[in-house]
């Protein structure tokens, strides 16, 4: 059969429509992928990093400090100590990551009443922790008008896709997008300088997102990382950032890292 | 966990791919978003999970995206890469779902119900019919009634011979009839 019959291709024409992604999944996954990338980076570094300040190594070897984000990794994630050895079971836990990370971010966009402080309600460690603004978590792109209920209408497809040029409805609006490869250019460059454990040189990048993207799409990660940093080069202030963060961000991909490289006592 | 996807390089240096200068992510991404959703879910991957595969097939174009030459088509490319996810995630539905995605639909606000509900049967009739057919059948199926490529294009996303490809189509085609004479389709 070299072509289709017509009513065959009308049916085509109307699901090629239905098919198409909502707006708002479009926003919900770049910035999942851009968190996933970005923590991706980041997780190793910060897991290292956590790992020095707590067993008071002052420098350590790319070898090594893998070595120590590996072994930390596996006992968060459950202790399984078969997987010690691949780079590729230090991944996959980060991907789980970012994918468990993604829900909260959807959650948030779907519910925009839930704000940091109701996050953090739920989650907050049991210490003190310094009054701060509070911000919501994430803001709603748009509100995604619910449906009502289909019904089976196939002869009514049939009759339907002979009406119209229906496809032409299909075409959803995009937004312009700013520059997310920029932005997670800089940041896989702080993380990586982290990495090394240059400092100056993550606090000079991060500084430089802050000025080029001061509330970009990736601020977030950009503060993560910057509380990290400071926990990392001992600053005054880090603990109390630190606390401040993980009551704002309990489920971000970094809190983990940010509360062992503080020692703070509960990681959310 | 399928093979195929974990042979992938999820751990390429990621400023490797972000200085590639023949190609930006984001305008792989903005030009090929719906192209990747679409078809997660033309290749099976349940209604509730496209987001999440979606996420995952862009996380492999990231770490990939050295590998995509300029003479290449990218819709090829991308959906040699959204084959092998949709396979995974057909392979482990247990997966939690984490966003109910039956409650959007991507049709214009002008949209009337009947478009609408005109629209959605016609989605649900061409996954039952997919639903029917070998991976083989259905990828060739896809992308060239629902995306249009050319069959050297198939054959490049694909890996096989444009011979392979038309007797493929032509085998998904009649099925695909059969198919609408059997639900009632076809007397409109």
């Amino acid at each position: 059969m070299d072509e289709l019959p017509p009513h065959a291709k009308d049916l085509l024409s109307l699901a090629r429509m239905a098919d198409e992604p909502p707006t708002a999944a479009r926003e919900r996954v770049r910035h999942a992928v851009a968190v996933a990338l970005t923590a991706g980076a980041a997780t190793a570094v910060g897991t290292a990093a956590s790992h020095a300040a707590a067993s008071g190594v002052t420098s350590m070897g790319a070898k090594a400090g893998w070595l120590a984000s590996t072994a930390v990794k596996l006992v968060i994630t459950g202790g399984v100590l078969a997987a010690l050895g691949t780079t590729a079971l230090i991944m996959q836990p980060t991907r789980h990551a970012a994918r468990e990370a993604a829900p909260a971010t959807r959650a948030a966009v779907q519910s925009p009443s839930r704000t940091a402080t109701q996050t953090a309600r739920a989650s907050v460690p049991s210490q003190p922790v310094a009054a701060v603004p509070v911000v919501p978590v994430f803001e709603p792109s748009q509100a995604v008008p619910p449906l009502a209920p289909v019904q089976p209408l196939l002869h009514a497809v049939a009759g339907h896709a002979h009406r119209a040029p229906a496809v032409a409805t299909a075409v959803t609006a995009v937004a312009p997008e700013p520059s997310l490869h920029a932005e997670m250019t800089i940041l896989y460059e702080a993380s990586a300088a982290l990495d090394r454990g240059q400092l100056a040189q993550a606090r000079s990048l991060l500084a430089s997102h802050r000025t080029q993207y001061a509330n970009g799409q990736l601020s977030e990660e950009r503060r993560g990382l910057e509380v990290l940093t400071a926990c990392m080069d001992h600053r005054p202030a880090a603990n109390s950032s630190a606390r401040v963060y993980l009551r704002d961000k309990p489920d971000a991909l970094l809190a983990s890292r940010i509360a062992l490289a503080c020692k703070l006592e509960s990681a959310p | 966990m399928n093979s195929s996807v974990g042979k992938l390089p999820f751990d390429a240096a990621p400023t490797e791919v972000l200085m590639a200068p023949r190609c930006s992510f984001d305008d792989l991404y903005r030009q090929h978003f719906s192209f990747v959703w679409r078809n997660l879910r033309r290749l099976g991957v349940p209604p509730a999970l496209v987001e999440d595969a979606a996420q995952d097939t862009f996380i492999v174009v990231h770490r990939r995206l050295a590998d995509l030459h300029s003479d290449a088509s990218a819709k090829a490319w991308l959906f040699g890469i959204a084959v092998r996810v949709a396979h995974d995630y057909r392979r482990t539905k247990k997966r939690k779902p984490t966003v109910n995605l039956e409650t959007e639909i991507a049709l214009s606000p002008e949209s009337s119900p009947f478009d609408k509900t005109a629209t959605a049967e016609a989605g649900r009739v061409l996954q039952r019919f997919l639903g029917t057919l070998d991976d083989d059948k259905r990828a060739v199926f896809v992308l060239a009634e629902m995306e249009e490529l050319s069959a050297p294009e198939m054959s490049e996303a694909l890996g096989v011979g444009v011979n392979t490809i038309y007797s493929r189509l032509r085998g998904a085609r009649e099925r695909f009839v059969d198919f609408l004479a059997r639900e009632g389709g076809s007397d409109g």
